[in-house]
C-alpha cells in the first residue's frame, strides 16, 4: 500500500515538473540594490545570490526584455558567474531576470530587475559641447600665439611683452 | 569564459617569475644608470642633458600608466567609439606641452619644479594653493596606480593583491632611490619600447582573431549606445577627459622636471613625438574591450576588462605579454611620480618653505628620505584598497583649474596673481559642484571653462606689467 503511494507520488511530481523546480533555489538580486534602478550612463552591474550557498556546478541564465512579461526576452548571460556587467544600453526601460541551471534542470526565475536608462538632457549636452569646443580652440590659440610671439624674435624671451 | 577562468590562464608561479625577473632587471639597470648621478642636479634632473630618444621615450612611457591599460578599455566598454577617442585625447596634453616646454626653458632655464615657476610668477599664496592641488593629484595618481597594478596582477596571474602591489612599489622605490632621474629615464626607455611593441602586438592579434562584423552585430544587439555617435555621456567625456589631460600635463612636476632635464632644443620635439606615439595606445587597448561581448566573455569587473579579454583570446603567451606590458606601464609611471613628487616636496616645501637642506649632500639625503616616505605612504593607502580612482577623477577639476593660470603665467605679462588664485579656486569649486550635481563627465570641462573666464577677465582689467627677468634672475 505504502509502496504504491510512493510510486504514485514520484510519478506525479515528475509529471508536474515540480521536482526540478523545488531542487534548484531561486536567485535574488544583490546589485542594483533596488528596482527600478536609474542608470544615467546606460550601464550597471547585475549581481545575484542564492538563499543558501549553492552547488558549485550550478550555472545561471540571465534574460533581458523590454516588456514586463518577458515575451520577447533574449539571453544576456549563460554561465557560472554570479554577476554580469551591462553597458551600452539605449534610453528606455530594460528588465532582467535570472535563474539557476543544473544539467537539464532549471530553477524558478528571480524577480524582475528594472533598469531605467535616462541620459542627461540634450540641451545640456549641446551647451557643454559648445563650451568645450570654445575652451579647446581658445587654449590652442593662446598657446600658438604665445609660442609664435616668443620663439622667433628674441631667444631669451625676457624682454618681450605678452598679452596686452 | 568567465573571470574565474582567466585567473588560471597564467599561474602564480609564472607571475612571480616574471615579476622577480623584471623587478631585478629594473633595479639592476636603475643602479647602473644611477651611478652617473653624482650631483644633486644629476639626481633630480639627469644633468639637464637628456636627448631626443630618451626624452620622447620617457614622456611616452610615463603617460602609459596602469590607468591607461585599465581605464582605456573601460572607456570603450562604457562609452564605445567616442570613449576610445576620449581617452586618446589625453595625448593632446603632451602635444600642446611641446611649445610650453620651449617657453619654460626660455623663462626659467635653471628651474627645478613647476612650483618654482608658480612662486616666482604669482607669489606665495598662488604657489601654496598650486602645491595643494598638485600634491593631492599626485598622491591620488600614485595610489590609484598602485591599487590598479595590484588588482591587474591578481587578475592576470592570481598573485595576491597585497603581494603584487608591494612588489611593484618596492622595485620602483629601490631603483628611484639609487638612481634618481637618470634611473627613471633609462628604465623608461626600455619600458616604452616594450609597451609600444606589446600593445600594438596584442591589439593586432586580437584584431586578427576576432570577426569585425560579428563584433559590430553583437554591439548593435546588446550595446547599441556604444555605436551611437550622439551618446550624451560619451560626447561630454571627450572634452572632459581632454581638459583633465591638459590639466595633468600642464601643471604637474612630472612633465616640468622632464622639460628641465631635456636639452633645450630637444624638449619641444620630444614631447610632440611622445604625444604622437601615445595617441593610438588607448585606441588599441580600447578596441580589445569592445570585442568582449562578441567573444562571449562575461565581464564582472569592468576595470579588468582589457587584460581579461586579451588573455582570454591570446591564451598563455598573450597573458604573459599583457603581464609584461602591465608591469612596464606601472613601473614607468610610478618611478616618474616618485621622483617628480619628491623633487617638488624637497625643493618647494622643504628648501623654499621650511629651509631644510641647504647643501647638496643634505638635499640628496632629504630627497631619498622623501622617496622612501612617499613609497611607504602609498603602500599604506594602497593596502587599504581605497577607491582612489574616484579620488583621481575628483582631482580632475582641481588640475583643470590650473590650465589657464599656467598658460597665462607663461605668455601674458598682464596675467596677475589675483587672477590666477581666483581662477584656481573658482574653477576647482564650480568643477567639484558639477562633479556631484551633473556628473563626473562635466567636472574638468566646467572647471577649465570657469578658470579660463576668470583669467581672461582679470587679465583684461588689471594693469599689471610683469617683468619676465624676475623669474630668470631668481630661479636657482
Amino acid at each position: 500500500m505504502l509502496r504504491g503511494a510512493l510510486i504514485f507520488l514520484s510519478f506525479w511530481l515528475f509529471a508536474n515538473g515540480i521536482q526540478s523546480v523545488a531542487e534548484l533555489p531561486q536567485p535574488r538580486w544583490v546589485s542594483p540594490a533596488e528596482s527600478p534602478f536609474l542608470a544615467d550612463e546606460g550601464k550597471c552591474l547585475l549581481r545575484w545570490e542564492l538563499p543558501q550557498s549553492g552547488d558549485a556546478s550550478l550555472t545561471f541564465q540571465v534574460e533581458q526584455s523590454d516588456g514586463s512579461d518577458f515575451s520577447n526576452a533574449r539571453m544576456r548571460y549563460d554561465g557560472p558567474d554570479q554577476a554580469t556587467y551591462i553597458s551600452g544600453l539605449p534610453e528606455g526601460t530594460h528588465r532582467y531576470r535570472v535563474r539557476a541551471v543544473s544539467n537539464e534542470e532549471t530553477g524558478p526565475w528571480s524577480d524582475s530587475m528594472e533598469i531605467n536608462v535616462e541620459f542627461v538632457s540634450r540641451n545640456l549636452v549641446i551647451t557643454l559641447f559648445l563650451l568645450g569646443t570654445i575652451v579647446f580652440v581658445a587654449t590652442v590659440w593662446a598657446i600658438w600665439k604665445g609660442h609664435c610671439q616668443y620663439t622667433e624674435k628674441d631667444d631669451s624671451g625676457l624682454t618681450k611683452g605678452g598679452r596686452g | 569564459m568567465s573571470e574565474a577562468d582567466a585567473n588560471t590562464i597564467l599561474n602564480p608561479t609564472v607571475g612571480w617569475i616574471l615579476l622577480l625577473l623584471f623587478g631585478a632587471a629594473w633595479i639592476g639597470l636603475g643602479i647602473y644608470w644611477g651611478r652617473r648621478a653624482k650631483s644633486f642636479d644629476g639626481f633630480m634632473l639627469a644633468g639637464r642633458n637628456v636627448g631626443m630618444a630618451l626624452g620622447s621615450a620617457t614622456a611616452m612611457a610615463t603617460w602609459v600608466t596602469s590607468n591607461t591599460v585599465m581605464l582605456a578599455p573601460v572607456f570603450a566598454l562604457e562609452k564605445g567609439i567616442w570613449g576610445m577617442l576620449a581617452y586618446s585625447t589625453a595625448s593632446f596634453g603632451l602635444l600642446l606641452f611641446a611649445p610650453l616646454s620651449a617657453r619654460i626653458r626660455q623663462l626659467i632655464p635653471k628651474g627645478y619644479t613647476s612650483g618654482d615657476f608658480m612662486r616666482l610668477r604669482y607669489g606665495k599664496f598662488a604657489w601654496v594653493l598650486f602645491l595643494l592641488i598638485t600634491v593631492v593629484y599626485s598622491m591620488a595618481w600614485l595610489v590609484s596606480m598602485g591599487t590598479a597594478g595590484g588588482k591587474l596582477l591578481e587578475t592576470l596571474s592570481g598573485i595576491p593583491y597585497v603581494n603584487g602591489m608591494t612588489m611593484i612599489l618596492f622595485v620602483c622605490v629601490v631603483y628611484t632611490l639609487f638612481g634618481g632621474l637618470y634611473a627613471v629615464i633609462g628604465t623608461d626607455f626600455i619600458q616604452s619600447i616594450i609597451i609600444l611593441i606589446g600593445v600594438v602586438l596584442v591589439g593586432a592579434l586580437v584584431l586578427v582573431k576576432t570577426d569585425m562584423s560579428q563584433v559590430y552585430q553583437s554591439m548593435e544587439l546588446n550595446q547599441p549606445s556604444l555605436i551611437n555617435v550622439l551618446m550624451p555621456v560619451a560626447l561630454l567625456s571627450l572634452f572632459n577627459n581632454m581638459f583633465f589631460g591638459f590639466g595633468e600635463v600642464f601643471h604637474n612636476n612630472v612633465w616640468w622636471s622632464r622639460a628641465y632635464a631635456m636639452r633645450k632644443d630637444v624638449a619641444p620635439r620630444a614631447f610632440f613625438v611622445s604625444g604622437l606615439l601615445w595617441f593610438p595606445i588607448p585606441i588599441a587597448a580600447g578596441f580589445i574591450a569592445l570585442s568582449a561581448s562578441a567573444l562571449g566573455i562575461n565581464v564582472v569587473d569592468p576595470n579588468t576588462v582589457g587584460p581579461l579579454v586579451a588573455s582570454s583570446v591570446l591564451g598563455k603567451s598573450g597573458a604573459i605579454l599583457v603581464f609584461i606590458v602591465v608591469f612596464c606601464s606601472l613601473a614607468s609611471s610610478i618611478d616618474s611620480l616618485l621622483a617628480a613628487t619628491s623633487d617638488l616636496l624637497v625643493e618647494d616645501v622643504g628648501r623654499k618653505m621650511l629651509g631644510v637642506g641647504q647643501n647638496e649632500d643634505q638635499l640628496r639625503m632629504v630627497s631619498k628620505l622623501v622617496i622612501c616616505g612617499l613609497g611607504i605612504l602609498t603602500w599604506i593607502l594602497c593596502a587599504r584598497e581605497m577607491n582612489l580612482l574616484e579620488i583621481l577623477f575628483l582631482s580632475g577639476p582641481l588640475v583643470a583649474s590650473a590650465i589657464w593660470p599656467v598658460l597665462g603665467g607663461l605668455y601674458w605679462k598682464r596675467a596677475s596673481s589675483t587672477g590666477a588664485v581666483f581662477a584656481m579656486i573658482l574653477g576647482s569649486v564650480v568643477g567639484l559642484v558639477a562633479y556631484y550635481k551633473l556628473g563626473w563627465y562635466t567636472a574638468s570641462l566646467i572647471s577649465a571653462a570657469i578658470s579660463m573666464g576668470v583669467m581672461l577677465i582679470f587679465t583684461s582689467f588689471q594693469k599689471q606689467d610683469f617683468d619676465w627677468n624676475t623669474i630668470s634672475n631668481n630661479s636657482n
